[in-house]
């Protein structure tokens, strides 16, 4: 009993649209319960890959429906000069204004990964709107305290070639103080950037602009720390115990900043699983339902 | 939809079919198999062709294979191996009990699907659909890698990969991403840039890429072949298709056809209205059930 029907539609946006994948629930008689639950895609990942995967499935069993999105940055948007996370924001206004129009009115955010420096960037950028975007709440799954230091500390580990300092110096030059309109921005390969070795899982490619926007060190939009502590909404925070590529206590920290800034709904949970949470599926599945079954 | 290949890569792929349950088996249907970088939902003939040809009674199922996205650039987009992809899902819709199953393949899918032809006897296939289809993906990308003065040159990147991938490039661990400035066109603006590893580099476009070089394999196919280009087609040259469809022809198969599609570029959906038509007419006259007849039973 799969207790789900899965339909691939396109989101109109502008003159493009938005891939996405909705998960419409049909446990418990048909009707998916509210809320429904955007999921946003990691680095290079797309609605096929991931948590963003084999997460609706397992929210569907318990009677909740959920919507998988590409953004700009799915899959080689860093590669080709066009994943920028600022350009992520509208895209998630038109998925939950979609799913407003099929008539749902509560909307929780997810997202894992660099997914969830988007929606950290998301809920703070649209702190004032909660109420007429139908949002309850975020999740966030294996989310760095900060894209730029996370990757900085992870490149110096490795000794990436070229190093951070020398991506930086290079950018400055080629975008010449407008990251937003250059003209002269290329595809740049780092070695060694998260192993030490050369091989291609140990790899990372950007172009200098989308490396500026989303790693330099005045990428604010994707530092976390920056944006949680705009967010006076539920908040959840997992992260696997033995993530090797956020450090775990970022997660921890992410959660003091939210507490601190005023948010007296943070919840934090560690699996025992690595960055892409893949060995404990069902675990955090359950700590989800269990989240949204509490609270909403 | 998943499945598996016989090495175990798991395939993702979409359905679309006539809503006649127990008439869909007789209904013909096109397994698409998308270009480089692409996957089933990229815009032109592997997004557009699968609702325009439901429209017309045909079904089809469109798969990502193992090149899918970023295949080429993270390493396990081998070209040999993705074969078994195309495999898995021929013997997917076997086991199914679909009778009249047609393939599909755009760009380098094409290539892919001829040389997944190449290799089988005795095949349920009814026939085999190539949209811009290059003679040669090794020679395809010298050609233009000369064009456009490309950074490192082609025979630099083969010297390279010579040297990272040693004397067995298949089985060898090493293995790195390599980026190609100026490979499609005069800047170095990431559009203007391609990305390989050398492994997968190897196996798709080296001089040792054999399986990529269709003119050499062309004439194993018995199946009815369909060649489609746009005749405004800046990727692959006009004269291409005409010189494998005569190859095809001399090698013995009788039903060899090569169609130009006006208005249209590399994706001949930019004509939809010629392309569909085009590929309905083919493949209606080929299956033993029409596609209206299937759906009119």
């Amino acid at each position: 009993m799969e207790h789900r029907e899965e339909k691939l539609i396109a989101i109109p946006f502008g003159e493009s649209k938005i891939d996405a994948l909705f998960y419409h629930s049909t446990a418990g008689g048909g009707e998916g319960m509210e809320p429904v639950v955007i999921h946003v895609h990691g680095f290079l990942g797309n609605f096929l890959d991931g948590s963003q995967r084999f997460l609706p499935p397992i929210l569907a069993r318990h009677g909740y429906s959920s919507l998988a999105i590409n953004t700009r940055m799915a899959n080689f948007g860093l590669f080709f000069g066009y994943g920028l996370i600022d350009d992520t924001l509208p895209q998630i206004d038109a998925s939950i204004r979609y799913l407003q129009s099929m008539g749902y009115a509560k909307i929780i955010l997810s997202g894992y990964s660099l997914g969830g420096c988007i929606v950290l960037k998301y809920a703070s950028a649209r702190a004032e709107e909660y109420e007429s975007l139908s949002l309850l709440g975020f999740v966030v799954l294996a989310c760095p305290y900060s894209m730029p230091a996370s990757i900085r500390r992870r490149w110096n580990r490795w000794g990436s070639q070229p190093s951070y300092d020398e991506v930086y110096e290079e950018a400055r030059g080629i975008l010449r103080g407008e990251p937003e309109n250059s003209a002269e921005d290329r595809t740049i390969i780092i070695f060694k950037a998260r192993g030490e070795s050369y091989r291609p899982e140990h790899t990372e490619i950007y172009t200098y602009k989308t490396w500026w926007h989303l790693a330099g060190p005045e990428a604010d939009s994707a530092k976390g720390h920056m944006n949680i502590q705009d967010i006076k909404q539920p908040i959840l925070l997992i992260q696997g115990s033995y993530d090797d590529v956020v450090d775990s206590h970022e997660t921890y920290e992410l959660a003091q900043i939210a507490k601190e800034a005023g948010n007296d709904d943070v919840s934090v949970f560690y699996v025992n699983a690595g960055h892409r949470l893949e060995e404990k599926k069902e675990e955090l599945g359950d700590i989800v339902v269990k989240w949204l079954d509490k609270r909403l | 939809m998943n499945f598996s290949a016989r090495d175990g890569f798991n395939l993702n792929a979409l359905i679309l079919s006539p809503d006649i349950e127990e008439k869909v088996l007789e209904t013909p249907i096109v397994l698409q198999i998308h270009g480089v970088l692409g996957n089933f939902l990229a815009r032109g003939t592997p997004r557009l062709i699968p609702p325009a040809m439901l429209k017309c009674g045909i079904s089809t199922l469109s798969i990502n294979t193992r090149m899918a996205f970023m295949g080429q650039i993270m390493g396990e987009g081998i070209f040999d191996d993705a074969v078994y992809d195309v495999e898995a899902a021929m013997g997917y819709l076997e086991e199914c009990g679909y009778r009249n199953i047609f393939i599909l393949g755009y760009s380098l899918g094409a290539n892919l699907a001829a040389y997944c032809m190449s290799r089988v006897s005795g095949t349920n296939v009814r026939g085999l659909i190539l949209e811009g289809c290059s003679f040669s993906l090794p020679d395809s990308q010298r050609n233009r890698y000369d064009k456009w003065q490309s950074i490192p040159s082609y025979n630099d990147i083969y010297y390279n990969a010579r040297k990272v991938l040693g004397p067995d490039p298949y089985g060898s661990k090493s293995d790195q991403i390599v980026i190609v400035y100026r490979a499609w066109g005069a800047s170095f603006k990431p559009l203007d840039a391609e990305l390989f590893t050398y492994k997968t580099w190897w196996f798709m476009r080296s001089p040792e890429a054999h399986h990529t070089k269709t003119y050499k394999l062309i004439d194993k196919i018995a199946s009815p072949i369909l060649f489609l280009q746009g005749e405004e087609d800046y990727i692959v040259g006009e004269w291409e298709p005409r010189v494998l469809a005569r190859i095809a022809m001399k090698g013995g198969n009788g039903d060899v056809t090569v169609k130009y599609i006006p208005g249209a570029r590399h994706d001949c959906m930019e004509n939809p209205e010629v392309m569909v038509k085009t590929v309905v007419d083919w493949v209606s006259s080929r299956a033993d059930t029409a596609p209206n007849q299937a759906l009119k039973k």
